[in-house]
């Protein structure tokens, strides 16, 4: 084969290949955009996955914590306690009968 | 009379197309962790890009050598000399993961091994190229390989068994093409296996990995973990794979998912589909590579393609032999695709010299 | 740069070249062939192997609902508490640590023994004490900070019913087991809507063992709050006065039950002895059995009100109507009835006020077997009331067939005929709610949805109820319930004084009883007090007339029923 001819023949090819390459390569780079965004949703999708999680597993011992307190507040609002601050601590006394006045508004 | 020809497109566009690939899986298997470690989703992603960008440049500035430097003599003898320096600093930096590998310098790890590979290439294409060289004169053969194999017995040192093998089988392949005689070559086998079972056989912990190599399933819960770990990512990708983004093996069942199994990840997220055409590419690019070497039509700058692509997808293939459960479970990344700055620096550099030689095929026509 | 002095590549190489390369070729093949195995042919084994590792499933306990007073005031409970266990690896360990850990917690000697017995047998999990209180936790904290015992010991999660209101409406509320399961009041009677429905959860989790993904399989059903129409206050002052009597009276117990005339809703209820629901385990059976539905007694007198309602609503008698009441002896075939005192006539209307036995049976044998008969069937006897609660009787009313030629003059005046609590006050509510036989109610709402179950029957005549609520206004004002008697408001009841049955027998021991409501013109509530073998008095009115007026009083002030007042009481501004 003689040179000149390789060098036709070569210089062709490249032609074909020059007008192809960088076409490809925004191509190759959408391609990549694209699976590159399809993939960070899915990643986050995972990574909001543990924060709900977290989330919901906090919900669950504030909820837990409420009912703690809920009993602890019924505790102190049991009758018998507070009958005792009323009457022993604080020293009140149930009306008498003759204590009782009604009130008229004219 | 030189003239040039523009480097191999083809091998740019494969080069390309992993180098893409690689980073979408650094994202993928990194993103969930990096938030958690760095709280940077992107941290490795950003890195690897780095790195992509420096290795970008110096393949492309190697390209376009205008005289192949790295044929010289005393360039490669220079980097030969760098590379044995390297390897003995490593020594000297400290311990990380069990090993010696890195050489910390302004605040960035480098791996000498990395460039250890391309060195010996470089350094076995000139010795074997040369036109009085002759292959099949042992004692002479010896002697030129003493550099080789003191990098290979620093490297052992390290210990790095992923690139002695690699530099191991490379040596091998270079003297096999060059036209060393069978016999020589059956010789040192029958030399080196014995000799490898021995090392192996001495220390305990070598052989409980060839047996955990050899058994992954009752060593699960101690060294054959990640292996099995790996198999079973590998596995579940079935053919369409679980969709990118979507492995849960990443998420701390397999060790190591951005680097040595990276190639596990793709399986599972991908599929079949995915890491059949990984593998496509690399072939594309072996065949390419071999193609380049053809054509560039002298014995040295064949050797030296021929050298580094089969090493790059000599890598390539352990790496994936590994994650798929052939191989014992070796340490050593997958080339444009994993995690990690001196290999992807190293692999872009060996396609820049690769590109540099495709540039110049013309000049060699014309020669005849 | 020109290349010279290189060699050219021969065929030698090239050839050589493409012996590595199929060698390449045949690896990449067989990576290929790998992959196919692993990813089609295996496929299903590695996901089940990756599901194995990352997919858990995990049951839901649901929460055990709330129990609410009509107000909203919790009277049970669940909370989420510790359970302590020992993982016995080591029984000397474990002995060591069990010697430390009995200071920090309460147990029996008993426990103590047991659990000792249990390490030494070298069982592999022993509970140390479930349901930890929060002190008992927070002492224990450094034990297992211990990090020789941090693997020994451990806490096992479990909700824990907690009564804040320890005694309070015991009977109603109930109690559970260890396990939650209800074991007696509303806990029992409405377990399945309290206890909810347990759930089934697939959570997905990384190697931390930290959850990312979670779907359910089994939705888990919250338990159901209920909210009972018992009202807190009214129950508490009601269970104090009742216990301080039972005690003066060093009486056998009691039972008090308050309603809302109108609807029939249950304001209180409570039997004396109570109990703490939280031990209910160590309690005596017979304590936590419901009075107020189960007491079986005879009604005596207070059943005289039945039988004035079926006279006068038959029509056979007008209440002036005057009987010869045989001064205090009336024989009856082989039998006597005796008055307390003795009279010599008596008026209808008198009959009932001071409670003459024999009048009393005079107006049954009047009235007639039959039509009585309907009467107090009418008046729910016999039946149960089908109030929401569990254990209730139904009392004992024999058919007309087995009655004898004496029945109806005995169960003229409360006998051979056997009531409960509930029963009588919702016969007595006939009158206070206008004629309507209504179903005693005690949930108000069951997680926000009102309770409709209910049921309202008309029996009675309007005429007849004036009537007869006049009179059991003047066993108030001045018949034998005087010890009723609040200044400036209008009580309608009906004391009652019955013999108690011991071997077959009647005995001097008594159940004495005083049923009544106000105020009388427009009743709010009705009310049924029975005390149980009283020993220092026994007639109603001297023991249970007393408490129905403590109690009313402070209905009225909680209720803002004021008594019409004296004069120096009202102030005008």
């Amino acid at each position: 084969m003689n040179i000149r001819e390789w060098d036709k023949k070569i210089s062709k090819k490249e032609k074909n290949r020059k007008s192809f390459g960088p076409v490809f390569v925004v191509y190759i780079l959408l391609a990549f955009i694209i699976l590159f965004t399809y993939s960070s949703l899915n990643l986050k999708n995972i990574d909001y996955g543990y924060k709900m999680q977290e989330l919901i597993s906090k919900t669950k011992v504030l909820n837990e914590e409420i009912d703690k307190l809920k009993a602890v507040r019924a505790n102190l609002l049991n009758l018998d306690r507070v009958e005792k601050i009323v009457t022993q601590k604080l020293r009140y006394q149930h009306p008498k009968p003759e204590q009782f006045i009604k009130v008229f508004e004219e | 009379m030189v003239r040039k020809s523009g480097a191999d497109k083809v091998l740019i566009l494969s080069v390309l197309l992993m180098l893409l690939f690689g980073l979408l899986m650094v994202y993928s298997s990194t993103m969930i962790l990096a938030k958690e470690k760095y709280g940077d989703s992107l941290f490795f992603f950003k890195k690897q890009i780095i790195f992509l960008v420096i290795g970008l440049f110096l393949m492309t500035f190697i390209a376009l050598f205008k005289y192949p430097i790295y044929l010289n003599k005393n360039v490669v003898i220079f980097i030969m000399v760098f590379v044995v320096a390297g390897l003995i600093m490593v020594f000297l930096t400290g311990k990380i993961n069990n090993s010696y590998r890195w050489i910390r310098f302004a605040g960035i790890s480098i791996q000498p091994s990395e460039f250890a590979k391309i060195a010996v290439v470089l350094y076995m294409s000139l010795i074997l190229g040369k036109h009085n060289s002759d292959v099949n004169n042992l004692r002479k053969l010896f002697v030129l390989l003493l550099p080789v194999l003191a990098i290979e017995l620093l490297i052992l040192k390290e210990p790095d068994y992923g690139s002695f093998f690699l530099i191991l089988l490379i040596v091998f392949i270079l003297l096999f093409v060059s036209g060393i005689k069978l016999k020589y070559l059956f010789a040192s086998f029958l030399v080196l296996v014995p000799f490898s079972a021995i090392i192996i056989m001495l220390n305990p912990e070598r052989l409980t990995r060839v047996l955990a190599f050899l058994n992954p399933e009752k060593y699960y819960n101690t060294i054959g973990y990640q292996a099995a770990q790996s198999i079973y990512a590998v596995g579940s990708g079935g053919i369409f794979g679980q969709g990118l983004g979507n492995s849960t093996q990443k998420l701390y069942f397999l060790p190591y998912a951005y680097t040595d199994f990276i190639f596990s990840i793709i399986s599972e997220e991908i599929g079949f589909i995915g890491a059949f055409a990984l593998i496509v590419l690399f072939a594309i690019f072996l065949i390419r590579g071999i193609a380049i070497a053809k054509f560039s039509g002298n014995k040295h700058t064949y050797l030296l393609v021929i050298g580094l692509t089969f090493m790059i997808v000599a890598q390539a293939l352990i790496n994936i032999s590994v994650t798929i459960g052939i191989f014992p479970t070796k340490g050593i990344p997958l080339p444009f695709i994993s995690i990690g700055g001196s290999s992807l620096v190293a692999t872009l550099l060996i396609c820049g010299i690769i590109l540099n030689v495709s540039r110049h095929r013309k000049m060699v026509l014309i020669n005849e | 740069m020109t290349i010279k002095g290189t060699l050219k590549i021969n065929k030698s190489e090239r050839n050589r070249t493409f012996i590595v390369f199929t060698f390449f070729g045949i690896w990449m093949l067989i990576i290929v062939v790998f992959l196919i195995k692993l990813q089609v042919f295996n496929y299903e084994k590695y996901t089940a192997r990756i599901k194995a590792q990352s997919n858990r499933i995990f049951k839901l306990h649901p929460k055990r609902g709330t129990i609410y007073d009509v107000h909203g005031e919790i009277l049970a409970i669940s909370v989420k508490t510790k359970s302590l266990f020992l993982s016995n690896k080591n029984k000397d360990q474990s002995l060591a640590l069990f010697k430390q850990l009995k200071k920090k917690i309460s147990l029996t000697y008993k426990k103590q023994r047991d659990i000792f017995k249990r390490i030494k047998k070298g069982r592999n999990f022993i509970w140390i004490k479930r349901k930890l209180s929060e002190r008992e936790f927070l002492r224990l904290s450094k034990i297992k900070k211990n990090k020789d015992y941090k693997s020994v010991i451990d806490y096992i999660e479990e909700y824990k019913r907690v009564y804040p209101q320890r005694q309070l409406a015991s009977h109603i509320v109930g109690g559970v087991g260890i396990d939650e399961q209800g074991l007696s009041g509303i806990e029992y009677e409405l377990n399945s809507d309290i206890i909810g429905k347990g759930g089934k959860v697939e959570v997905l989790t990384d190697a931390k063992h930290r959850v990312f993904d979670l779907k359910y399989i089994d939705k888990p059903i919250p338990g159901k709050d209920i909210y009972l129409t018992i009202d807190n206050s009214v129950q508490y002052f009601v269970e104090k006065e009742l216990s301080r009597v039972v005690k003066t009276q060093n009486a056998k117990g009691g039972t008090v039950i308050v309603m809302n005339s109108e609807t029939g809703t249950i304001l209180a209820m409570a039997s004396y002895p109570f109990f703490n629901p939280e031990r209910i385990s160590k309690t005596n059976k017979n304590v936590i059995k419901n009075k107020a539905i189960s007491f079986r007694y005879d009604p005596g007198s207070t059943f005289k009100v039945i039988l004035a309602a079926s006279a006068l609503e038959n029509d056979i008698c007008y209440p002036q109507q005057v009987f010869n009441c045989y001064n205090g002896v009336y024989k009856i075939r082989d039998r006597t009835i005796y008055d307390v005192h003795p009279y010599a006539k008596l008026s209808f209307e008198d009959i009932i006020i001071y409670s003459s036995n024999i009048g009393a049976a005079l107006i049954g044998q009047k009235i007639g077997k039959r039509k009585y008969y309907n009467s107090i069937k009418e008046f729910g006897f016999g039946a149960k009331s089908g109030i929401k609660l569990p254990g209730e009787e139904k009392g004992t009313l024999h058919p007309l067939k087995k009655w004898s030629s004496v029945s109806i003059a005995y169960l003229s005046h409360g006998y051979e005929v056997i009531v409960t609590p509930i029963q009588m006050i919702r016969s007595f509510n006939v009158i206070a709610s206008g004629g309507y036989l209504i179903k005693p109610v005690i949930i108000d709402r069951i997680s926000g949805i009102q309770n409709i179950d209910k049921e309202k029957v008309k029996i009675m005549d309007r005429s007849t109820l004036q009537r007869i609520s006049s009179i059991m206004t003047d066993v108030v004002n001045i018949g034998t319930g005087k010890k009723t008697k609040i200044a400036g408001i209008d009580i309608a009841g009906k004391t009652g004084t019955a013999k108690k049955v011991k071997g077959k027998k009647y005995r001097k021991i008594y159940v004495s009883s005083f049923g009544g409501f106000f105020p009388a013109k427009n009743p709010k509530i009705t009310m049924f007090v029975v005390i149980d073998e009283p020993k220092n008095q026994f007639y109603g009115g001297d023991v249970a007339a007393p408490l129905f007026k403590s109690i009313a009083e402070k209905l009225l002030i909680y209720l803002r029923i004021f008594p019409e007042l004296d004069e120096k009481n009202e102030v005008r501004i």
